[in-house]
């Protein structure tokens, strides 16, 4: 279901480029996707896959992470097409060009989004004065406490006056998300926004998640280890492997297996599956480290490769596969789908 | 150890270039101190570089003014070493231990004082004591290389206990202690050895260059560095001093135009006193230079 | 507090050492008992009781010695401040506003700062008389010694290394990242975060700074603590000597306790205690 476009991203390729012998370290390899206004999209991968790397780099906002090498984003708004990278290397501003505030990061590490120099009450407000510039103090304050009491934070008055140090983990974690939708953004990346909170707690964050996608339109890109989030909230899956995009489709057509479904899409599921249900997981083979761009990056753990004849996997071993089209807006990168 | 930084190039070119002149200078001949009856001659083959305000030729002095701080220099590296390096791996690996705590507390306190300070307080009150400060210049010399490697000494064993101190919780460290390494010492090699041989040889540039800045100071100012008539870059300059300033305008350009700015150079050059004022200030220059680009070029290897 | 008394020891021990080693010159033991002072370590209970009451003693030749270290701390002290003023706010200015821009010219322009920063501090002020004609007292004099102080002995470059990598260290922290992406005002969390880095490389310059004071005091000519001390300890001139000497170690170790007091005062988390508010807010 394509709607109103949000965010186009072409070719992107994200790494380091070793200034001594010249030679790139990609962690994201040329990826495209697009994202459609009030989409709740769902980033998947396994540690290191380069989802955080990729997102960072898309916001303009790596540190001291790799950076764009080559590759076109873009973002719609109501007032027209605004480029976002490729990007000079070093501005004040994350994303010159879009109103402050447009975009919203929930960073992975919530003790390290936060300043532990200021209060919670101090950077909540900060965001709500982007989105109500002619706000008053004490109409920022109320605004920012209506912020962390829909984080589920019982006494916000109270959690305003605390340092980020007196918050307990999922406190911090709440905290981090209120802080990124205070600026009231059309997109919202969160990392990870799940970890460490408990079930009761997670609800209510994801509920607040869908309502306010709901009702503003807002889009959101979770970036998830957690398949019962991807389950509950996700139209679409994005895959990852190795900073390869490898899927790409409705969620429908990730859970439910199909000709247009990527194999490691099967066994990131297979493995949710086997520690749902208390099986062990089957067992991966560990790929080497080292980018072997001739072949298929997926090709030393492939279950389908085991039982495909051999001229296929000749395939799989001469080429790296690109994304192809399967079914209603369904892409899929590997050699051994069939429609 | 990349070869292709221009810091290692650099800070070797220099080191050479000195250990090259020291050379020279043991092979040579000539007595820096001979006097001729040319005072402030400009460059000429008989003297490359000139004469100073006695006529002695300006580059057998410069060549002979290294003596004054390459084996001093090289000893204060040595002492620091020997002292700071036992001290630092021994903090860093021991941290608890009490004699830790002492070792800190009293490296605390010397790093404490201001390095010249010292320096200058120890040999001025011994040389108090003695009659003819000329006779004693040598001890004096290695005196003040043991004083500036004493004052590096906390320096030095900071660096190295912090270091030491990162890797004692790293995994190869457990393993090789459960592997039956059992002496410390040899697990020291390999953390030291291995690992901060580079911050060593860093701070034993920035040792060499401490000690080159401190001995030309000293030798400028007088008399608790090198005495004249012995030649050293810091009492080359003291000489000319009151020459340059009162009877000649160096390169005191009338204008700012770059022109007059040339021409003035040009004259400066062609001139005796001016190029005993160039020389040494260019060779104390390139030589702390090189040596802290050699130091940068350690440092540099941290990912 | 506990660095206060870490701070206390240390000037106590440095004068106990400094002593000693003034001491242990022969003649100077003769010399201070030809001026009224018994052994070692009456003479530094006597040195003690005299800080505490203000009365140091009267230099060897004649003049009191609080007036003398009063005078050149007078001379010394100025330049000194100033001088960490305009090193650190250069610095900072470098780093932070100029930055990674100006490319070519930057480049060029760092590298020069870095040539004249390597210079020995006595070898710029020699080319400051030389070549510009340093007047031997006035503004001139004052403004000139303070830019020399500032910039050689290495003091711009460690400045400048120091503020570089703090700054770097700083803007990769996801909480600035934050502020980028959410466009909130960058300085309200550059301030605090820079000041104790700040503080800290200034506190540990001091040392360095003071060397290249006596130096430079003595190549132009001011009548500061280090011209002072350098004449007395020509003459061996004990009480004033140790006094100079105790006072500029107690000046060192003073600005790192200053830069632990600011610590508590900028960083909440020392000043809280950790209570975190455990319950999980149902």
């Amino acid at each position: 279901m394509s709607g109103v476009p949000l965010l186009s991203v072409h070719n992107l390729t994200v790494g380091v480029t070793d200034p001594l012998d010249r030679r790139e370290v990609l962690v994201v390899d040329d990826a495209s996707f697009n994202l459609s206004r009030g989409q709740v999209v769902a980033l998947v991968g396994e540690s290191g896959s380069g989802k955080t790397v990729m997102m960072r780099a898309i916001l303009g906002i790596t540190g001291a992470l790799p950076g764009v090498l080559r590759g076109r984003v873009t973002a719609h708004t109501e007032s027209g097409d605004v480029e976002l990278a490729p990007r000079p290397p070093y501005r004040r501003r994350a994303l010159p060009g879009l109103r402050p505030g447009w975009a919203g990061y929930v960073f992975q590490h919530p003790f390290e989004a936060l300043d532990p120099y200021q209060t919670v009450g101090r950077q909540v407000s900060d965001s709500v004065k982007i989105a109500r510039p002619r706000a008053t103090p004490a109409e920022r304050h109320d605004r920012a406490l209506y912020w962390l009491k829909q984080v589920a934070l019982s006494d916000p008055r109270a959690v305003a006056t605390l340092h980020p140090h007196e918050l307990s983990g999922g406190m911090a974690q709440r905290v981090a998300i209120a802080v990124a939708l205070a600026t009231e953004p059309r997109l919202l990346v969160a990392d990870e926004p799940t970890t460490g909170l408990d079930w009761s707690v997670r609800r209510e964050v994801l509920d607040l998640l869908a309502r306010l996608q709901a009702e503003q339109g807002l889009t959101l890109l979770l970036i998830t280890h957690d398949f019962s989030v991807v389950r509950h909230l996700a139209d679409r899956v994005l895959v990852l492997y190795r900073g390869r995009l490898v899927e790409d489709g409705p969620r429908a057509a990730f859970f439910e297996p199909g000709p247009g479904e990527h194999p490691y899409s099967r066994e990131l599921q297979a493995r949710v599956n086997a520690l749902e249900e208390g099986r062990p997981p089957p067992p991966s083979l560990h790929a080497p480290a080292g980018g072997e761009r001739a072949s298929c990056p997926y090709v030393h753990r492939c279950a389908r490769m085991a039982v495909a004849h051999d001229e296929l996997r000749e395939r799989c071993y001469s080429g790296v596969p690109e994304l192809e089209v399967f079914g209603e807006d369904h892409r899929a990168a590997c050699f051994l789908s069939r429609p | 150890m990349r070869l292709r930084s221009w810091d290692a190039i650099a800070g070797a070119v220099v080191v050479f270039i000195i250990l090259g002149l020291r050379i020279v200078a043991l092979m040579l001949d000539v007595d820096p101190g001979a006097p001729t009856d040319a005072p402030f001659l400009g460059p000429s083959f008989d003297h490359w570089l000139g004469t100073d305000q006695l006529g002695r030729d300006v580059l057998v002095r410069m060549v002979e003014s290294t003596e004054a701080f390459t084996m001093p220099g090289i000893v204060a590296v040595l002492a620091a070493l020997l002292v700071g390096v036992p001290l630092g791996a021994g903090i860093g690996f021991w941290p608890q231990a009490r004699l830790a705590g002492v070792a800190r507390f009293g490296l605390t306190i010397v790093g404490a004082w201001p390095r010249l300070v010292l320096v200058v307080v120890v040999v001025a009150v011994f040389m108090v004591s003695v009659s003819d400060p000329a006779a004693w210049a040598d001890a004096r010399l290695y005196a003040l290389a043991l004083l500036v490697a004493v004052s590096f000494v906390p320096q030095l064993s900071h660096e190295l206990s912090e270091k030491v101190l990162t890797f004692q919780r790293e995994e190869f460290v457990e393993a090789a202690r459960a592997h039956g390494l059992s002496d410390s010492r040899i697990l020291l090699v390999h953390i030291l050895w291995a690992n901060c041989r580079e911050l060593v040889l860093r701070q034993c540039c920035l040792l060499f260059a401490s000690f080159l800045l401190v001995e030309t100071s000293l030798s400028y100012l007088g008399d608790y560095g090198v005495p004249p008539p012995r030649p050293s870059w810091g009492n080359i300059l003291s000489d000319v001093r009151s020459q340059v300033i009162h009877a000649r305008s160096l390169a005191r350009p009338e204008s700012l135009h770059p022109v007059d700015l040339v021409e003035g150079l040009g004259r400066a050059v062609n001139d005796g006193a001016a190029l005993a004022v160039l020389a040494p200030t260019v060779a104390i220059v390139v030589s702390i230079g090189g040596m802290l680009a050699l130091a940068r070029h350690f440092a540099d290897t941290r990912a | 507090m506990r660095r206060s008394l870490s701070f206390a020891l240390v000037v106590l021990a440095s004068s106990a050492v400094f002593g000693a080693i003034l001491w242990s010159v022969p003649g100077a033991a003769q010399r201070a008992a030809e001026h009224g002072d018994g052994s070692f370590v009456a003479w530094l209970i006597s040195f003690w009781k005299g800080v505490a009451t203000g009365d140091l003693g009267r230099s060897y030749r004649g003049v009191p010695v609080h007036e003398m270290v009063w005078r050149g701390a007078l001379q010394s002290l100025p330049l000194i401040s100033a001088a960490l003023l305009l090193s650190l706010s250069s610095g900072l200015a470098v780093v932070l506003v100029l930055g990674d821009r100006l490319g070519a010219m930057g480049r060029v322009l760092r590298a020069l700062v870095h040539m004249a920063s390597l210079c020995p501090v006595f070898l710029l002020g020699y080319l400051g008389l030389v070549l510009f004609a340093v007047p031997p007292d006035g503004p001139w004099q004052s403004l000139a010694a303070v830019v020399i102080l500032a910039v050689g002995d290495g003091m711009l470059s460690d400045v400048l290394l120091g503020l570089d990598s703090e700054v770097r260290r700083l803007r990769s922290r996801d909480f600035v990242q934050s502020a980028r992406l959410r466009g909130t005002p960058l300085w309200r969390h550059y301030g605090p975060h820079l000041a104790l880095p700040i503080a800290q490389i200034g506190a540990s310059r001091t040392a360095w700074l003071i060397g290249g004071v006596l130096v430079l005091e003595m190549v132009l000519g001011i009548q500061g603590l280090g011209l002072i001390g350098y004449r007395a300890a020509d003459t061996a001139d004990l009480p004033l000597l140790v006094a100079i000497t105790v006072f500029v170690t107690a000046l060192v170790a003073g600005t790192s306790l200053l830069v632990d007091v600011l610590r508590v005062l900028v960083d909440p988390r020392v000043r809280k205690d950790r209570r975190s508010v455990a319950r999980d807010g149902r």
